[in-house]
C-alpha cells in the first residue's frame, strides 16, 4: 500500500547521526585551528574576513573571532574612503541581523553591532530603532533588545537634540500592558520617569506617582508571584528621584502601601513577595518613625523561613538584625 | 480498492466498510480506514458533502427545507424548518451552515487535522471576540493575564481571585482535592464557595468562556469546558478559536473525505442505501447495485435516539457587523445568558460570521443562533435575542447617536482615565431609537435533535450507527467517536492515524518515489472503476505529490 507506518528510531538511525556529527566536530576544529592561526600570522585580508564569517555562523559566542574580526575591519578601512566603509559597514550590519534572529541573546552580536555603529560615517538610528523594536515585538523580555535600545534613543537624542523621553516612557506602557512580567520595561520606565518629570514641568509628580502606584497595584493583585513587579513597586515607594516627599508624606505613603498589601496577603497568606515587602516596609517604617519594628515583621519573617526554606539563613540574619 | 466485475445487468463491488453519510465524524472515520488499508465505499445520498454538519447554498437550502419537513422520509435529526428567503438574492454566493461549530487551537480535532495534513485542504481565520450580554450590552470577555490586569471596571480583588481561579483551572486534573466534592455540583456553586468569585464573573466564566447552557452545568464538565478556552489562548495568537472558510464543519468532513479518497476510498454522492441483507451481507443501493460488504456498515441516517431536542436561527442581515469583531477578525461569538431574555432558562448562543467568512457576500452577515430550549419556547427566545442583536448592532454602528455630558456626571480614575456614570450611559442607550431599520435578507429556524445516547451495537451487528452533530458550539468529542467507531471495525486504535505522509530523514528518498509511483497506479485504477459524483477527488488523484 502507499502509506508508510512510522519507523522507531533504530540503533542504525542512531548510529548514523553519531557519525555524521562527529564530522561536523572535525571540521569546526580545523576551522578553529585555521582561524586562530590566521590571526597569530596577523592576516587581514578579505580572505581571512571570510574565514571569520564562517566560524562566527556556526559559533556566534567566540567573542575572540569578533574582536579578530574588528581587528580586521579596521584595518581594511584604514585605506578606504568614507563611502566604501559605509557600505562594507552596511553589509556588516545585514550580516549580524541574520545572526542576531538566531541568536538574539548573544553579547558579542550585539557588541560588535555597537562598535559597527560607532565606526560608521553615517549611521543609521532610524533604521536601529525599528530594529530593536522588531526584536523586542518578538521577545519583549530580551534585556540586551533593551539595553540596545536605550543605546540607540541616546545616539539619536544626541544626533538630533531632540529628547525621547515621552515616546519611550509610552513604549514601556505599551509593552507593560502586552506583558507585565518584565523587569527590562520596569526599568527602563524607573531611568525614563526622572528625565520626563525634569522635561515636562508642567506634569503634576504626585499625580504621576499616584497613577503609577495604582498601576502597579493592578499588576501586583493580578500576579503577586512576579518579582519584576514588586521591585518596581519598591522604588515606587522608596525612590526620590519621582517626589521629594518629606518625612511624614514618605509615613502616608509607606502605611498606605503597607494596608494594600496586608489586604493582598489575606487572600494570598503564602505569598512570598507579600511578606517580604511587608516585613521590609514596615521595616523602613520604624526606622523613620523612631518607633520599635512591629512584632507582626517577626511574624513574617518565620512564615518565610516556612515557606522558601532555601532562603532560612537570610530570613534568620534578618530577624537578629531587627 | 472497490473492485468490479462486470455484468451486462448488475456489477457487484464489494468493499471492507461501507459508510453511509458524509457527516464529520463518518468522514474521519472514512479517511483512518482508507490510509490504514481498509476498502471504504463512502456514499452520501445528497448531492453535496457533509451531511448534517454541511453548508448549503440558497437552492440546497429551500430543498433541504422541503425535505426535513417531510415527516414520512425525513431521516435527519433537523425537523420543523421555516424559511424566508428576500428575493434577488444569488443563491450561489452563501454558505448556510446546518450546524455552526468553531474549532478551539487546543483541541484533539486540531492536532488530528495537522496529523492527517487535512488542514492542508483548508483557509482558517481567527476567532477571538466573545462577548457577554450584560446590563443591555455587549461586554467583551477577559480571557488573558492582560485583559484582567488592563480591566479599568474589575476591582484588585476580583482580579486576584481570577486570576487565582484561571490559575487553578489549567491543571484542574490534578488538583482534584480542590473539586472533588464539587463533580456533580453545578459550577455557579463552585466558584462561589471556593474561589468566591461574584455573579458578573461567574457569568462570564459559565457562558462566554465555558460555552456552558446554564451556570448549573456540573462542575467537573464545566471545568474542562473552561480550560479548553483559556488554554487556547495564544498558541496562534490572541485568540482561542478558528473557524474554517465556507462552513467549518462541511469544510472539514469535506477535508478527510478527500484524504479517504487519495488513500483509495471510493465515493459516491447522491446515492441512497435502501436496504441491506444480513444473510448475504449485501447492501443494495438505489441505482440498484447490490455491494457485498465484508466488515461493518457504517451509518449516520437512521435511528436517532433520544428527544431531547435544541431550536436554530439564521439570519442573513445586510449589515456587516464589523463593530463586532476584533481587527483582522471576520467573527464573533455572543453569548446571552441565563435569564436576560425574560426568564430563558438556557443561555442562546449567537455565532456571527462576517463576509470574510466566505459564507456571504460584502456587507452582510450571518448569525446563527441556537439554545437548548425546544419547540415554541426556543424559538420564542431566539426572536428576543435577535431583537437585541438588532438594537445593538444598528446602536454601535449607527452615525446619528449623540451623547450629551456635563461636567458633574465624569468621576476620574487614579491613572486620570475619565469614567462616565454607567447607569446614565445605559439610560440614554436604552432611550435610543435608531432612525434606520434593520434588513433581513434570509431567516430560518428549525429544530435539530441530539443524540442522548448512542444505541450500543452489539458484538456482532454489521450496522453500526454513528451519531449527530452536537449542541456544543466546539467540536467536542469528534476524535473520540471517530476511534470508537474505527475500533469497533479494526479491534484496535493503535493505528489510527499512524501514517508517514512523509519522510524527513534523507536516507527516504527511496522510500518517497515508491510511494509517489502508488499514487499514480491508484489513481489509474481509480478512473476505470469508480463512477458517481466525486469530481474533486479526480483532481486531487493528479495533484497529490508525497
Amino acid at each position: 500500500m502507499h502509506s508508510v507506518k512510522r519507523e522507531r528510531a533504530t540503533a542504525k538511525v542512531r548510529e548514523e547521526r553519531r557519525r555524521r556529527e562527529g564530522g561536523k566536530i572535525v571540521e569546526y576544529k580545523a576551522l578553529v585551528d585555521k582561524v586562530l592561526s590566521s590571526r597569530n600570522n596577523h592576516d587581514y585580508t578579505p580572505d581571512a574576513l571570510s574565514l571569520t564569517t564562517t566560524l562566527l555562523k556556526q559559533n556566534p559566542e567566540y567573542y575572540t573571532v569578533w574582536n579578530y574580526r574588528r581587528e580586521i575591519l579596521s584595518s581594511i578601512f584604514q585605506t578606504q574612503t568614507a563611502d566604501t566603509i559605509q557600505s562594507q559597514i552596511d553589509s556588516e550590519l545585514q550580516f549580524l541581523f541574520a545572526r542576531l534572529i538566531e541568536f538574539p541573546k548573544c553579547y558579542w552580536i550585539w557588541n560588535h553591532r555597537k562598535w559597527c555603529l560607532q565606526s560608521s560615517p553615517s549611521p543609521s538610528w532610524k533604521f536601529e530603532l525599528g530594529l530593536v523594536t522588531k526584536m523586542l515585538d518578538r521577545d519583549a523580555r530580551n534585556f540586551h533588545g533593551w539595553h540596545y535600545r536605550r543605546y540607540v534613543v541616546q545616539c539619536t537624542e544626541k544626533a538630533t537634540g531632540k529628547s525621547m523621553v515621552r515616546p519611550e516612557f509610552d513604549y514601556t506602557t505599551t509593552k507593560i500592558n502586552a506583558n507585565f512580567s518584565n523587569f527590562s520595561a520596569w526599568h527602563n520606565r524607573t531611568k525614563l520617569i526622572p528625565r520626563l518629570l525634569k522635561e515636562e514641568p508642567e506634569i503634576d509628580a504626585r499625580k504621576l506617582l499616584e497613577n503609577e502606584i495604582y498601576l502597579i497595584t493592578q499588576a501586583i493583585y493580578t500576579d503577586p508571584d512576579d518579582q519584576s513587579v514588586w521591585l518596581y513597586h519598591r522604588w515606587l515607594v522608596t525612590s526620590d528621584d519621582i517626589v521629594k516627599l518629606s518625612s511624614d508624606e514618605r509615613k502616608d505613603l509607606l502605611e498606605k502601601e503597607i494596608k494594600s498589601i496586608q489586604e493582598l496577603l489575606e487572600v494570598e497568606p503564602d505569598s512570598k513577595w507579600c511578606l517580604q515587602s511587608l516585613a521590609f516596609y514596615k521595616g523602613l517604617l520604624a526606622t523613620l518613625t523612631g518607633e520599635r519594628v512591629e512584632s507582626s515583621v517577626h511574624g513574617y519573617l518565620d512564615k518565610l523561613q516556612e515557606i522558601d526554606p532555601m532562603r532560612k539563613n537570610r530570613y534568620q540574619d534578618w530577624k537578629k538584625q531587627l | 480498492m472497490a473492485t468490479t466485475t462486470t455484468s451486462a445487468a448488475e456489477s457487484t463491488e464489494t468493499c471492507d466498510v461501507l459508510i453511509y453519510g458524509t457527516g464529520l465524524v463518518e468522514s474521519v472515520v472514512a479517511a483512518a480506514l482508507a490510509w490504514q488499508g481498509t476498502n471504504v465505499l463512502h456514499i452520501d445520498s445528497n448531492p453535496y458533502y457533509g451531511g448534517s454538519w454541511a453548508a448549503l447554498n440558497l437552492d440546497e437550502l429551500k430543498a433541504w427545507t422541503d425535505r426535513v419537513n417531510d415527516s414520512a422520509s425525513n431521516n435527519t435529526p433537523f425537523s420543523d424548518a421555516y424559511l424566508y428567503i428576500s428575493r434577488n438574492l444569488d443563491p450561489r454566493k452563501y454558505a448556510i451552515d446546518l450546524s455552526p461549530h468553531i474549532l478551539f487551537t487546543r483541541s484533539d480535532l486540531l492536532n488530528l487535522l495537522i496529523k492527517s495534513r487535512v488542514s492542508r485542504y483548508l483557509e482558517f481565520k481567527p476567532l477571538g471576540s466573545f462577548h457577554t450580554f450584560e446590563q443591555d450590552s455587549f461586554e467583551k470577555v477577559p480571557g488573558t493575564k492582560e485583559d484582567i490586569f488592563t480591566s479599568q471596571t474589575l476591582t484588585l480583588l476580583t482580579k486576584r481571585s481570577l486570576m487565582r481561579f484561571m490559575k487553578f483551572v489549567i491543571d484542574w486534573e490534578q488538583n482534584s482535592s480542590i473539586w472533588q466534592e464539587y463533580k456533580d455540583e453545578p459550577i455557579s456553586k463552585f466558584l462561589e464557595e471556593r474561589f468566591g468569585l461574584d455573579a458578573p464573573q461567574i457569568v462570564e466564566l459559565v457562558h462566554s468562556i465555558g460555552l456552558l447552557p446554564t451556570p448549573k452545568a456540573p462542575t467537573e464538565l464545566a471545568l474542562g469546558a473552561i480550560k479548553r478556552y483559556l488554554t487556547s489562548m495564544q498558541v496562534y495568537g490572541n485568540f482561542p478559536a478558528m473557524y474554517s472558510m465556507y462552513g467549518t464543519g462541511g469544510e472539514l468532513a469535506q477535508g478527510f473525505c478527500r484524504s479517504a479518497a487519495v488513500a483509495g476510498a471510493v465515493y459516491r454522492l447522491g446515492t441512497k442505501l435502501i436496504g441491506f441483507d444480513e444473510a448475504t451481507s449485501e447492501a443494495e443501493l438505489d441505482s440498484g447495485e447490490k455491494i457485498k460488504v465484508t466488515e461493518k456498515i457504517i451509518s449516520s441516517e437512521g435511528v436517532i435516539a433520544g428527544d431531547e431536542e435544541i431550536t436554530r436561527m439564521v439570519a442573513v442581515v445586510e449589515k456587516d457587523c464589523k463593530e463586532w469583531f476584533a481587527e483582522g477578525e471576520s467573527a464573533a461569538v455572543v453569548v446571552f445568558p441565563v435569564d436576560t431574555l425574560d426568564g430563558n432558562r438556557y443561555a442562546v448562543q449567537v455565532l456571527v460570521m462576517g463576509s470574510g467568512s466566505g459564507q456571504c457576500p460584502s456587507g452582510q452577515a450571518i448569525w446563527y443562533l441556537s439554545t437548548q430550549e425546544s419547540g415554541e419556547q426556543g424559538r420564542k427566545y431566539l426572536y428576543v435575542a435577535l431583537e437585541k442583536l438588532e438594537e445593538t448592532i444598528l446602536r454601535e454602528s449607527t452615525e446619528d447617536f449623540e451623547f450629551d455630558v456635563n461636567e458633574e456626571e465624569i468621576s476620574y480614575l487614579p491613572n486620570g482615565l475619565p469614567v462616565i456614570s454607567s447607569v446614565r450611559l445605559g439610560e440614554s442607550l436604552r432611550n435610543f431609537s435608531p432612525k434606520e431599520s434593520l434588513k433581513y435578507l434570509l431567516k430560518l429556524t428549525y429544530s435539530q435533535k441530539v443524540t442522548v445516547s448512542p444505541i450500543e451495537p452489539t458484538a456482532d451487528s454489521k450496522v453500526i450507527y454513528t451519531i449527530a452533530p452536537s449542541i456544543d458550539l466546539a467540536f467536542e468529542g469528534i476524535v473520540d467517536q471517530a476511534k470508537g467507531l474505527y475500533e469497533l471495525v479494526t479491534g484496535t486504535t493503535d493505528d489510527f492515524f499512524d501514517v508517514d505522509f512523509e519522510d524527513e530523514d534523507d536516507d527516504a528518498t527511496a522510500t518517497a518515489a515508491a510511494a509517489d509511483t502508488d499514487i499514480r497506479d491508484v489513481a489509474q485504477d481509480k478512473d476505470d472503476d469508480v463512477v458517481g459524483h466525486h469530481s474533486d477527488f479526480e483532481e486531487v488523484a493528479g495533484e497529490m505529490t508525497i
